[in-house]
């Protein structure tokens, strides 16, 4: 079976950094963390579509997984069960191609 | 009768990474390796790249060469496996019989379910439409009375099909279809059916079964079932979650063909101890271990040998590896891919005699209890980091 641990470079801190930590609005509804806008560097983004959600464990921490686009960029962005802490992880301008 | 019902989602890794970005819908994109986008394998190919020539498994060079517009996107498992298992979850709303044969199949019993949704194709547009509607992905449902022929009808309607077929049909379409479109038989066995004069399933359900037994095994009186529609059809109720692995396995193919022992001793080193870290969270040891070699341009190749005793431990899986390397003659140091399997599994239970291996195997259970706290490859083996 497909498994995620079979991975050698699955948690190898390349995405993240320190910095990287941002504030962000979201609703909870229906068992669904919506997020709806972020604070990144002192900047507001709204959140026009989320694309895709997915969850990931990091030993005993839960990361709900989000890309979400302002329609101009696409935005990787993480919270952090444990810690209730948001991250931005990766960005990329939606038309550029590819991550 | 029974009915079961295959669902394989279409491009499922390349699709879902066109649901993340909306920017690459509708464009040729394929899913690789994350070191190299040039040096990678193909895993996954959108239909738009795959309409161009681009096949899984083809090296991303070739596949760039046939389709130079292509966009690359590097592979991100978790994000494939989460959505596998909640497609999973969504099934098994649909039928309490449900196998997850791989990331992206399943195989559903939906015997007797069409007198809950008027018809088994009513049941399957449903199951289409629900998967759609969550995670904006579409995926081919083939429905015939086994699983080898419900896989294989499901792929004639790709993408985005559903086909219902019974008896009868089952049997027209394998009439005349070459035996290589079976689930099962790889080029090694192809070459071999043809030898026999086995070129088509319908050639195959009639051959007679002695000889199949005697130059196939039971795989090739399976096939022959198959082809005679009386496989049994079981779909395991979750059977990956519940059953034991019969082994357990890494590979990794590497940026580029390397002729220096030190570096792929490195990789079988680094193999050895992903598959020691899946077998001790399993509670499971294994006394065989295999190694694999291929240049990528050569068929590869592989040895195995038993040991005595089992392990769980990485380092030792390594040194069997490289006991392996030195039974093989004449071995030449130029791999690009690289393999290493334990089987024989038995369930981990050791109780040790002498103090070093007591030691040693506190030593691994307090690395596991870090690494479950703080996520894998939190704590490794230094002479890794310097590896790779």
């Amino acid at each position: 079976m497909f498994s995620n641990d079979a991975r050698w470079d699955r948690h190898l801190p390349s995405d993240v950094r320190e910095s990287d930590v941002i504030e962000v609005g979201a609703l909870f509804r229906g068992g669904r963390i919506l997020p709806c806008m972020f604070v990144w560097q002192k900047r507001r983004y709204k959140i026009k579509e989320i694309t895709c959600f997915w969850k990931e464990k990091n030993g005993t921490d839960e990361l709900y997984h989000f890309s979400v686009t302002d329609g101009i960029n696409l935005y990787y962005i993480a919270l952090n069960a444990r810690y209730m802490s948001w991250r931005l992880l990766k960005v990329a301008v939606l038309s550029e191609e590819g991550i | 009768m029974t009915q079961i019902m295959h669902i394989d989602m279409d491009a499922f890794f390349a699709s879902v990474e066109q649901r993340v970005n909306p920017s690459l819908r509708g464009k040729p994109v394929i899913v690789g390796g994350r070191d190299n986008p040039q040096l990678s394998i193909i895993c996954a190919a959108s239909y738009e790249a795959k309409r161009a020539g681009v096949k899984n498994a083809m090296p991303s060079w070739k596949a760039f060469q046939i389709c130079p517009q292509a966009v690359f996107v590097a592979a991100d498992s978790g994000k494939y496996i989460y959505i596998s298992d909640q497609i999973f979850e969504i099934l098994k709303t649909f039928s309490p019989q449900v196998e997850k044969y791989s990331v992206d199949e399943f195989f559903l019993d939906v015997t007797g379910c069409e007198k809950e949704y008027g018809s088994l194709l009513a049941m399957g547009a449903e199951i289409k439409r629900v998967i759609f509607n969550e995670f904006g992905l579409t995926c081919s449902i083939g429905v015939a009375p086994g699983k080898i022929i419900s896989k294989l009808v499901a792929k004639l309607r790709k993408p985005d099909g559903l086909i219902v077929v019974d008896r009868d049909q089952a049997l027209d379409i394998l009439r005349g279809m070459p035996v290589e479109k079976l689930c099962g038989v790889g080029r090694r066995l192809e070459r071999r059916f043809h030898l026999l004069g086995i070129e088509t399933c319908d050639q195959l359900a009639e051959y007679p079964p002695q000889i199949l037994k005697e130059h196939f095994g039971v795989v090739g009186l399976w096939l022959r079932k198959v082809c005679r529609l009386e496989d049994v059809p079981f779909v395991g109720y979750h059977a990956h979650q519940s059953d034991a692995p019969k082994s357990v396995g890494n590979s990794q193919t590497l940026k580029q063909v390397s002729d220096d022992p030190q570096y792929i001793k490195g990789w079988i080193y680094l193999l050895s101890e992903m598959i020691a870290q899946r077998m001790r969270q399993k509670g499971l040891q294994g006394r065989c271990v295999t190694f694999y070699a291929s240049d990528g341009f050569h068929a590869g190749f592989s040895k195995q040998k038993t040991f005595f005793e089992p392990s769980y431990d990485g380092y030792e899986i390594y040194k069997r590896a490289c006991a392996v390397i030195d039974l093989i003659k004449g071995f030449v140091w130029s791999v690009r891919v690289l393999g290493v399997s334990v089987s024989l599994i038995t369930k981990a239970e050791n109780s040790y005699l002498f103090h070093a291996q007591i030691k040693r195997d506190r030593l691994l259970k307090h690395v596991d209890m870090i690494n479950h706290k703080y996520g894998s490859w939190t704590v490794f083996p230094a002479s890794l980091k310097k590896a790779i």
